[in-house]
Parts: structure tokens; sequence; C-alpha cells
């Protein structure tokens, strides 16, 4: 069926209307997915800009990322990538690591400080409320250490512990049967009582981590090891009494820090937070093992750890 | 323009056939490229104001893909078009770039309902196994009789142009000239 051409001028012009329409709404509905894809998957698109990277460290410092989202913890492997991300960026000068954890784990703690130490840019501790333990190997890592005057630091030692129930699987007639190939193999299992040569063995295991939390920190800090030594106690510091000893550089906060890069590197500061930015996957995934998590954490808190069997947790 | 209805000159007839392959290629185009626009207006200022002012475009593109934000604005840009061919090619047959090209769509049944025109852009949907399409379409068109990418095959649905017949030969050259006045 044909059209005339005067049939087809009003239909045109009833077109533009409506594709501009069209495109408007593509427009904001681009917009809108922008903010909501930032908003929900943490992307910060102004985390590609700046000159100063803040990388936060907070809670207790763990190798492996957390199950769901709402895990609080420093993981290793995600704060030595977003250091990495940082030092790859050709934009950013200086890297300022915000530290608020009592420590954690010994060779997450290391992970970080070897990273913080491989950068080429400028680094920077920013020791808020409290920096200790493996909290302060990530920070004497860095080239400069800021902390406020009444933050808690130095903790320089190594712990380990565990829940003896042997006595109390004892009072209830349930007896611990001792099946291993190794004769230490279950050294530290909770079900019994730790033997004086087992006790000896963790000392040294305990002491030798000591040892070298103590050489890192001297090195870092280009301390005499036997200065280091004298402090490495277990005992904290507040931050005026770190500074006395040698542990914290300059006592401040946020403005100290970026004081110093700018001094240093010659730089007007552009501050930009680098954050782990969590895929569409792990959105999702972390919705639902989230659920998941706490449904079986119940069960899961029952039972001896899956293929392990010691309980003993040693921290820096 | 109704379905179904030829757009021709005034007064001459015209047979609809098989869209040529470069004329949807740069309808494609066209199209992508509007879209892009958009998108580029609607992020890119403040894309351009993150990235830092040393970097090089190799640069920007490597932080960008690392910070995945590259991902999600392919995702952005696969939706928009999603939703531009939709719009309009449901409302008019034809998208900007079809039109630019004389294109248009039709189903192999004649009214072509919503379902068809999803399937038709389906190819666009940013998850696997539709991503498969953008390799499989184009081959499909390659080699099918009519040059049908492979999701217009399922969704039962055609992109054609319209050609106009040569004016017979017995036909009176004066006849054609006043019906085109």
């Amino acid at each position: 069926m044909d059209t005339t051409m005067d049939d087809q001028m009003p239909q045109q012009k009833r077109k533009w209307p409506y594709i501009a329409f069209v495109l408007l709404f593509l427009w904001l509905f681009a917009l809108m997915l922008s903010s909501f894809i930032s908003l929900f998957a943490g992307i910060e698109s102004d985390s590609l800009g700046g000159n100063v990277a803040i990388i936060p460290v907070k809670g207790v410092i763990t190798g492996d990322p957390g199950s769901g989202l709402f895990d609080e913890g420093a993981s290793s492997e995600e704060i030595v990538k977003l250091i990495e991300k940082a030092d790859r960026n050709p934009g950013i000068r200086a890297i300022i690591v915000e530290i608020n954890s009592p420590g954690g784990s010994p060779v997450a703690s290391d992970e970080i400080a070897q990273a913080l130490k491989k950068t080429n840019k400028t680094t920077v501790a920013w020791i808020r409320e409290i920096g200790t333990s493996g909290g302060y190997w990530v920070a004497s890592a860095t080239d400069h250490v800021v902390a406020n005057r009444m933050s808690v630091t130095g903790s320089i030692g190594v712990i380990a512990s565990y829940l003896d129930f042997s006595g109390f699987i004892g009072r209830y007639n349930v007896s611990y049967e001792r099946l291993v190939a190794g004769k230490y193999k279950d050294i530290g299992t909770p079900f019994k009582e730790m033997t004086p040569e087992e006790r000896v063995l963790f000392q040294n295991v305990l002491d030798d981590l000591r040892d070298n939390f103590i050489d890192e920190v001297a090195a870092n800090r280009g301390m005499d090891r036997k200065d280091v030594e004298r402090l490495a106690t277990g005992l904290f510091y507040l931050g005026s009494e770190a500074k006395g000893l040698g542990l914290v550089d300059e006592l401040g906060g946020r403005g100290e820090a970026i004081a110093y890069i700018e001094q240093k590197e010659g730089i007007k500061a552009q501050v930009v937070k680098y954050k782990p930015t969590p895929s569409f996957v792990d959105i999702l995934q972390g919705a639902f093992s989230e659920q998941s998590f706490h449904v079986g954490q119940g069960i899961g808190d029952a039972l001896v750890e899956k293929g392990k069997t010691s309980l003993v947790q040693i921290t820096a | 323009m109704p379905r179904g209805k030829k757009k021709m000159s005034a007064g001459q007839e015209g047979t609809e056939v098989p869209a040529l392959l470069w004329k949807r290629a740069a309808a494609f185009v066209i199209d992508a490229a509007i879209v892009y626009a958009i998108l580029f207006l609607a992020i890119g200022g403040k894309l351009a104001t993150a990235l830092p002012d040393a970097a090089s475009f190799a640069e920007s593109y490597a932080l960008m893909a690392e910070s995945s934000i590259l991902n999600w604005v392919s995702v952005i840009f696969s939706l928009m078009l999603l939703l531009y061919f939709l719009l309009l090619e449901r409302r008019f047959g034809q998208s900007i770039g079809k039109m630019v090209m004389g294109l248009h769509v039709q189903s192999d049944s004649g009214h072509i309902s919503f379902w068809q025109h999803l399937g038709r852009a389906m190819f666009l949907i940013p998850v696997f196994p539709f991503m498969v399409l953008w390799i499989a379409d184009p081959i499909a068109m390659l080699f099918t009789r009519n040059n049908r990418r492979l999701s217009e095959i399922v969704s039962k649905t055609r992109v054609v142009e319209y050609r106009e017949l040569p004016a017979a030969p017995d036909a009176p050259m004066t006849d054609s000239k006043e019906k085109g006045k």
C-alpha cells in the first residue's frame, strides 16, 4: 500500500518529539544507573583521580577477605591490592595508610608491610585511635608515622591463646580419644591439657615470631635492635610516649600526614580514598552468603574447624 | 509510519528487499554513536575529572579497567542500547540509524509483538549466554539468505529496505511527472 508525501509529513512531525523524549530518557537512565551502581557497588570514580591515596586498615588484620559485605576487618589480600593499584597509578604521589587496628595475623600484617615497602611512592602511616601490634608492624613499614598524642600504639609482641576444655569434658564423662600420626599433630587441641614439652615448643614459635617482629621494626624505623627489643614487651604506649621512644615520628592526624607529603613531594595534595570495589557478582554473592553464613554460624561454632586439630590463635 | 506501508516517493511503486549488509552496519554505527554520545554526556564529565591529569589514554583505560568502572560503563551502554532499540523500533519500526539508511523492521507474520522486539535486541543483554550473540549474530548475517541475524531468525523478524521498481517501458513519462507534482 502506497502513501503519499502529504500523508507522511504529519507523522514525520510527530516522530521527533518522541525521539527527543527517548534520548532524554536514556540520558536520565544513564545518570541514575551510574549513581545507583556507585552507591551499591562501592565504586567511586573519584578514586581514579587525586594525587594522595588514603588506604584504610581498620579492624583486625586478617589474610582473606570476609565472607560477606558487612564483615569487619582488614584483609591483607584486599589492602595489598589497593596499595599496588595506587602504586601503578601515575597520578598518585603518596599513600597514607589510615590505621585503626589492634593487629591480627602476623603473616597478614607482614604482607601489608612488605607491599608498602615495595612501592615507589611516599608512604605515611596515620594512626588514629589504635595502632598496636600488627597495626604498628604495618605503620613501621612507612616512611613517616603520625599518631594522635592519645592514640594507643606499640604492643610489640606476639600472643597465642586457646581454650582448654579438658576439665570441662572430663566433668561430663566425655573422653578425648587421641589418634594421631605424628607426635605433635594435635598440639594445641582444646580437648587435652598442653604438656610442658608442647608448651616449650609453642613458646619457641612465639619467640621466633617476636624476633621477626623486632627485626622488622628495627629495620623499618632505623632503630637499634636492642632498643626495639627493650620496648618489645607487649606493652602499649600512648602516642606522646611513643614519639619519645622513637616509635612515632610526629604527633597529629590527617592534616599533619598531608602536610608532610606536601612538603616532601612539593605538591598540593588532592586526597582520594581507595577501598575495595566489589563486582556485581560479589554484591549478589555477599548478600546471599551473609544469610547463609549466619544460619551456618551456630552449627559451625559448635564444631572443631574442618581439617584442623589445633584451635590456637596466634596474633601480633 | 504504520507497519506494512511502503515509504515511497509519491506515485511510485516499490518492493521490499532484505536490507544490504553495509546499510545495516552503517545504521548500527549511527545508533551506537548516538547512544554513546548520550552516555558520554551523562557520565563522561565525571570520569574525565576523575582521571589523573598526567595519565595517557592507555593509562586512563587501564585505570578504568582495573577499578571495574569500564565493566559497569559497558553494562550501562548495553542496557541503553537495548532500551533505545526497544522504544524506537516498537513505535516506528526503525531506529534513527535505520531512518537515515531507509531500513525497516518487519515481522514474518505481519504484526511485531513486544517479545519479538525484545528477542531482536537480546544480543544486547549483558549477561551470558546472550553475549555469545555478539559473535554469532554477525556470522549468521553473512551466511543466511536474507542477511538475518540469529536473534532475528529466533524472533521471526527481518530488516528490509524498499526499492523503487523501475518504471514500466510503456508507461507515459508525463503521467509519473504529473503524479510527482
